[in-house]
């Protein structure tokens, strides 16, 4: 969580910040504790075992997630915000839904980046069942977790079969928001939204 | 090996796009993985270090009998609900799945482990949706996202089945 955030803000190269602070400390002082306590219940030679087998899983981790950051960070760089937000405000009904779950896949970066995205959106009147397909395809079909946690760690065939698993998920979660209740504003959002369609319906150069 | 070749050539592809439209940008792009790589380096060999260490102590047999993926339905259940409190972000949570394969838990029901981490986030839920969202957002995409979990367990569980019937 924390690393995340933080890496967003740093523009310059903080090595030293990178590297320690209060997460890596917890997390050795975790890998200590499960230490002894696996050196007190099954011996020092199990701890030696998990030690050497780790080594190598690291080795065979390192490279793999060195180039899934490097992708990562190319796809940040190449599709803008501004991009994002354009095609997923315009369209509505499955349409919407199957753009946002497209783009939702896409769409690199941790929660800082794509809540107030999606927060300016639905205030600027983005459909329910759209942002909420949104937000479930960043969540289970996200290519950055994909590349760089689900392939490094659990191998292409398991990696395949949850992505195809969770292909309709978007569309499920969608589906279901829109028969739950909506509230005053979300109908009056709703009217005025058909209203402006039926409008552009009956005189298309009003568009413009 | 299959994975660097696939990654390796994403990543020459994008390059070339990105230094096509500029060298700053690609420069930029380098400079920022780097940097992500070198913070989550220790983590992740904390991490690890930790989940070798439990997996070493950990009751494989309550855990395959549990989660197993013999537990069918039932486990896809409990791993929903583990998967759905387990507030931490992928450097806490894959050494998790990791060592949850490694005690005898079925693929199926680690997805279902997966999604309920990733749909329900309690962590991002608070920092992030409730204050940007509101509450009622969160209680509506909550609701539309509760038969996730068990429904992508479920589907992968019949991909394997499936799978399993061909070979």
């Amino acid at each position: 969580m924390t690393v995340e955030t933080k890496s967003f803000r740093r523009d310059r190269l903080d090595l030293r910040a990178a590297l320690f602070d209060t997460s890596v400390l917890v997390l050795a002082g975790l890998a200590v504790v499960a230490g002894v306590a696996c050196w007190w219940i099954a011996g020092a030679d199990a701890v030696a075992d998990s030690l050497y087998k780790d080594v190598f899983m690291f080795l065979d981790l390192a490279p793999k997630m060195a180039i899934a950051f490097f992708v990562a960070a190319l796809v940040t760089a190449l599709v803008p915000r501004a991009f994002i937000a354009k095609w997923l405000g315009e369209k509505a009904g499955f349409k919407g839904v199957a753009l946002a779950t497209g783009i939702g896949a896409v769409t690199p970066g941790g929660p800082m980046i794509s809540f107030p995205l999606v927060s300016s959106l639905s205030k600027a009147g983005a459909s329910r069942s759209t942002v909420i397909a949104y937000l479930t395809s960043w969540e289970t079909l996200g290519f950055q977790r994909i590349l760089i946690w689900e392939i490094p760690l659990l191998g292409i065939e398991y990696t395949v079969m949850r992505f195809i698993g969770s292909l309709p998920l978007p569309f499920v979660a969608a589906l279901v928001a829109d028969y739950l209740p909506r509230n005053e504003e979300e109908k009056r959002l709703i009217a005025l939204a058909e209203a402006k369609e039926e409008d552009n319906a009956k005189d298309p150069q009003a568009k413009s | 090996m299959t994975a660097i070749l696939i990654m390796g050539s994403m990543a020459l592809v994008l390059a070339i796009i990105a230094w096509r439209r500029s060298p700053t940008l690609l420069r930029g792009a380098f400079r920022n993985a780097f940097l992500r790589f070198v913070e989550v380096l220790p983590r992740i060999a904390f991490a690890f270090m930790a989940a070798g260490f439990i997996s070493k102590i950990a009751p494989a047999d309550v855990i395959g009998h549990a989660i197993g993926y013999e537990s069918g339905m039932r486990g896809i259940l409990i791993a929903t609900v583990f998967g759905g409190f387990t507030p931490a972000g992928p450097i806490v949570s894959f050494p998790i799945v990791v060592v949850l394969l490694a005690s005898g838990a079925g693929f199926p029901q680690v997805v279902a482990f997966l999604t309920a981490w990733s749909v329900f986030a309690f962590h991002r839920v608070m920092i992030y949706e409730a204050p940007l969202m509101g509450y009622r957002f969160v209680a509506i995409r909550l609701g539309s996202s509760l038969i996730l979990p068990p429904l992508c367990g479920l589907l992968v569980w019949g991909m394997m089945e499936a799978l399993a019937l061909l070979r």
